[in-house]
């Protein structure tokens, strides 16, 4: 569920005054909260759709043949501890 | 010899252009456009139907308070008794809009029925074109706000948008949860077009109970990078044939003549469409199959000849004429939970710029 600050924190079209949901201008700390808390958001989105696409690519068939074919690779490159 | 039957359509008004008005018979031409006027409304009330009640209600209550708790009691208890707040009241406003047309007499002299037919396909246009954007208005501004009943009774008006953490009472959750109406908001930002996004958006509005059938509508212009969404499923176009055999292609096609208005596709729950009354970059959700629609139209209340585009006055003063195409309506959202706005090109929502 999509969370904002106490009384609503949105920017007028013209995107540069901070109102609440009665239109009432906020106080320039409200404004800053609200952006912070946007901000956190945004990244906690960011993060899951990483998560997200990660995800997808694993269940994808093609990618995990990729990546085994990748890991064979590197197994094959990096030498073995006792061959040292 | 058997008579022509039929009825003169605006159609074939528009295919009488070297016959003047007078030659062709203005009674005729009257009654053929008053009949489109009609069909006009018809159309115009069908069209808006999909997101709006019509009504003539100046407010109106939606939802209802916090759900009352069972009491365990022994065989001599007596609980306290309770009471369920009644729910919030939104209103709606009422706005009078005009088109006027004129001309002079000797204008009137040379014209033919398709001049004729023209000013009021016009006027239509203008009509619809206000319509859509009243629809915008009504969905894509965040913030609450008065409006003086000037029309009717000169009260002021609360005017609520969908939810918008106003502190108005939010009807609880079907499971029962119940949500921080000074907190909770329908009016989303994400900086980028992404599942996670449109994923959030969907629970926003279903989580309501509004699951029934799941819309979200887009502007064309954002028909790609949608249908580029993982997990996006498109619907075909007539063209394509589909073996009976293919079970997981959508059966409902995709009309690629129609720009502006079509299903896209399908995406998780909800059926994307590319509407109209559309803003580029803003995605807006409502559940259509709900009978609590997101909107309501209102009207003046006094009966149908008062509703829609009418003729409201025709003035003479020689050598010029004046017929003047009045509409009084208001758009304002009336089931506050049934609406969720995401401008997924900024992090903050912020108001779109909206022009008729």
């Amino acid at each position: 569920m999509a969370e904002t600050l106490a009384g609503g924190a949105y920017l007028s079209a013209d995107g540069k005054t901070w109102v609440d949901a009665d239109g009432a201008p906020l106080s320039k700390e409200a404004a800053a909260e609200a952006q912070k808390l946007i901000e956190a958001r945004q990244r906690q989105r960011e993060f899951d759709e990483a998560a997200r696409v990660e995800f997808e690519a694993q269940r994808d068939p093609i990618a995990r043949a990729l990546l085994a074919q990748q890991a064979t690779r590197q197994a094959v490159a990096a030498p073995r501890a006792s061959e040292k | 010899m058997a008579p022509q039957v039929g009825t003169y359509a605006i159609a074939d008004l528009l295919d009488v252009r070297f016959q003047s008005v007078n030659e062709f018979g203005m009674d005729t031409v009257v009654e053929t456009l008053q009949a489109d006027l009609a069909a006009h409304n018809a159309i115009v009330n069908e069209m808006v139907s999909d997101l709006a009640v019509m009504t003539t209600d100046t407010q109106a209550v939606y939802g209802s308070g916090a759900v009352g708790q069972m009491m365990e009691v022994d065989e001599f208890g007596r609980s306290e008794t309770q009471k369920v707040a009644p729910g919030s009241t939104v209103a709606f406003p009422l706005r009078l809009l005009q088109y006027a047309t004129g001309w002079t007499r000797k204008y009137m002299q040379q014209a033919t029925p398709r001049d004729l037919a023209l000013h009021q396909l016009a006027a239509e246009e203008a009509h619809r074109k206000r319509i859509r954007y009243d629809i915008k208005r009504a969905i894509y501004f965040s913030t609450n706000y008065t409006f003086t009943d000037f029309l009717i009774n000169n009260v002021s008006l609360g005017v609520k948008r969908f939810l918008n953490a106003d502190s108005a009472a939010i009807p609880d959750a079907p499971d029962g949860s119940t949500f921080t109406a000074s907190t909770h908001t329908h009016y989303d930002g994400s900086a980028t077009l992404t599942t996670t996004a449109v994923d959030a958006a969907i629970t926003d509005l279903i989580e309501h109970g509004h699951g029934g059938k799941v819309m979200l509508a887009i502007h064309y212009s954002n028909a790609a990078a949608f249908a580029a969404l993982t997990g996006f499923v498109a619907a075909l176009p007539n063209y394509v044939q589909v073996p009976a055999y293919n079970v997981t292609t959508p059966g409902v096609r995709t009309d690629l003549g129609n720009q502006y208005n079509r299903l896209l596709g399908y995406y998780g729950a909800a059926e994307v469409w590319i509407k109209p009354w559309a803003v580029a970059n803003y995605m807006f959700l409502w559940d259509g199959g709900s009978p609590q629609k997101p909107l309501a139209f209102r009207q003046r209340a006094g009966g149908s000849a008062l509703n829609g585009l009418q003729i409201a006055a025709e003035l003479e003063a020689y050598p010029l004429y004046a017929k003047y195409y009045e509409a009084e309506f208001g758009i304002g959202v009336l089931t506050r939970t049934n609406g969720v706005v995401v401008k997924f090109d900024n992090a903050t929502y912020s108001n779109p710029t909206i022009t008729e």
